[in-house]
């Protein structure tokens, strides 16, 4: 019970960085070191946390587009992963699906919030502001008490049916799982790829590609590389703009 | 006809409740309006100032935040600051802007969100904190956790503060002045460009495909990876990031069902022994 009630809190650290300070610290590399961290297996939820993250790279709810409830695929996945033997394949193979069924249940949440949400319709129209704040006050605890009781009941009774399903999965099964969370970030840079597309700036998406290739460069190194490439031609085109109009 | 300006008195004690309260973008988020709510919350000790004695104008003021609204959260106290100012000169105007708000605010969400996304969501800070985060985490280094926070929201709160205090004292001349010095068209340009390139670099560093099949002639076995290496190393990882980009891209296949396909195929093949 411990240990499902400090996932929570877990989750409620989550929730908070995302919903109400926006500083993204919702995401596998921060949660699931974090809940390493609370079964006294730190190093393993770290690692666990950047291989997920990039994994989950393109996981991201686009649009105002749920897709994936990243905080509580993260819990369930490291939860699982170091209970049952700390590997990275257990920890995607539970944190996917755990993540795509609570996006359903927040996309609930939300579309039920909305049917409540026009109370404050009469509000404005009496120009009662105050109960407004106090409307959206209450919303928002209530998206999060019922979001972190999902996490902690999940955790309390779903520890056992977990480890008899994660133990009855045949070994190269198992290792095909391994592969497949290998080729999912694909899945994430594909779907940045086509968010950012701009056909004038494409072929550096190949010169990336090269350096890291043929010149073994890390991504600190591109990021720092590109940086600079990208703002010597931003001036050299404020340059050249400002001798034609000398003309 | 001149009637008299009302005054209101907006102190800096205003502009930091404003500043705080505007933080909170994602709570009480709903499907149908998204950040309505939030938006009378954070504009809340602006309004309650600006239609104190007021009752109408206040009504009109509700009635206008309540519509839609959604922009990237980091960037949205930018359009919290201008909105802020442009009620305040509402008030002082008799309720006469009402049309002015709404269209600035509802103008901003775009090209804001644009730049927002680019800089803070689907490129820029979050991708560079992540990638250089998560390579340090797999390495069993705690630091990159620091620096996955720090590299994201320094970039964050500088918006989030900038937002607001700028944001109000420029009010309604802001978009044209910025837009107009084609600043942002070149941040969004910075970012984008930096995007692109690390992609290309994540692609080869963190998508892991090869085959470990062999071809047979009678005695002699040729692996069929070294062709492929021959090539050009980390190939495959490249050809099956830009087929999931292109079957995105042209034929609307969403994110979730590539995943389920590739999460699929992989443990399939993985458990042949073909990848």
């Amino acid at each position: 019970m411990q240990t499902a009630l400090l996932l929570g809190l877990v989750y409620v650290f989550g929730w908070i960085n995302y919903n109400a300070l926006c500083s993204y610290m919702h995401r596998p590399i921060i949660i699931c070191a974090l809940t390493g961290l609370v079964l006294g297996d730190f190093k393993t939820g770290l690692v666990i946390g950047g291989t997920m993250e990039l994994a989950w790279m393109g996981l991201l709810p686009y649009a105002g587009m749920v897709t994936a409830e990243e905080t509580m695929g993260a819990i369930f996945g490291t939860y699982f992963a170091i209970t049952t033997g700390n590997s990275f394949e257990v920890a995607i193979g539970i944190g996917l699906p755990t993540a795509l069924l609570g996006a359903y249940l927040s996309t609930l949440l939300f579309t039920v919030g909305s049917y409540f949400m026009h109370r404050c319709d009469k509000y404005a129209e009496e120009g009662d502001i105050d109960r407004i704040n106090r409307w959206h006050i209450s919303f928002s605890i209530i998206g999060l008490v019922l979001c972190t009781s999902i996490v902690v009941i999940g955790v309390y009774f779903g520890n056992d049916l977990i480890s008899s399903i994660v133990n009855a999965i045949p070994e190269n099964i198992m290792d095909g799982l391994g592969k497949a969370s290998d080729l999912l970030p694909a899945v994430g840079f594909a779907m940045l790829l086509n968010i950012l597309w701009d056909k004038r700036f494409v072929p550096l998406f190949f010169i990336g590609f090269a350096v890291s290739v043929y010149l073994e460069l890390n991504v600190m190194a591109v990021t720092i590389l590109s940086l600079s490439a990208a703002m010597l031609i931003m001036y050299l085109k404020e340059d050249r703009l400002e001798v034609e109009d000398d003309d | 006809m001149m009637t008299e300006m009302k005054s209101v008195d907006i102190t800096k004690k205003d502009l930091r409740k404003l500043f705080w309260r505007s933080i909170p973008v994602e709570t009480a988020y709903n499907s149908e309006r998204m950040h309505n709510t939030y938006y009378v919350f954070a504009l809340t000790p602006i309004l309650k100032k600006a239609y104190a004695n007021d009752k109408e104008g206040m009504r009109e003021a509700l009635k206008r935040h309540m519509a839609f609204y959604n922009a990237t959260p980091q960037i949205e106290p930018w359009i919290v600051g201008i909105t802020a100012a442009l009620e305040v000169e509402n008030a002082k105007n008799n309720n006469t802007m009402g049309e002015t708000v709404n269209a600035v605010k509802t103008g901003l969400m775009g090209p804001m969100s644009v730049i927002g996304d680019s800089l803070f969501f689907t490129g820029g800070f979050r991708v560079i904190a992540a990638s250089v985060g998560a390579s340090l985490c797999m390495a069993g280094n705690p630091l990159g956790l620091l620096l996955y926070c720090l590299i994201f929201n320094v970039p964050n709160y500088i918006s989030h503060y900038f937002g607001i205090f700028y944001g109000y004292k420029i009010g309604g001349n802001f978009i044209e002045k910025v837009i107009g010095s084609g600043l942002m068209k070149k941040i969004t340009d910075v970012a984008l460009m930096v995007g692109i390139t690390v992609l290309g670099t994540l692609t080869s560093a963190y998508v892991a495909l090869s085959t470990p099949l062999s071809i047979n002639y009678g005695e002699t076995s040729f692996a069929v990876q070294q062709i492929f290496d021959e090539i050009c190393p980390n190939v495959l990882p490249l050809i099956l990031t830009l087929t999931l980009a292109w079957l995105m891209r042209k034929k609307n296949v969403s994110a979730t069902v590539l995943m389920v396909t590739v999460i699929i195929a992989g443990v399939l093949l993985g458990s042949l022994g073909i990848i």
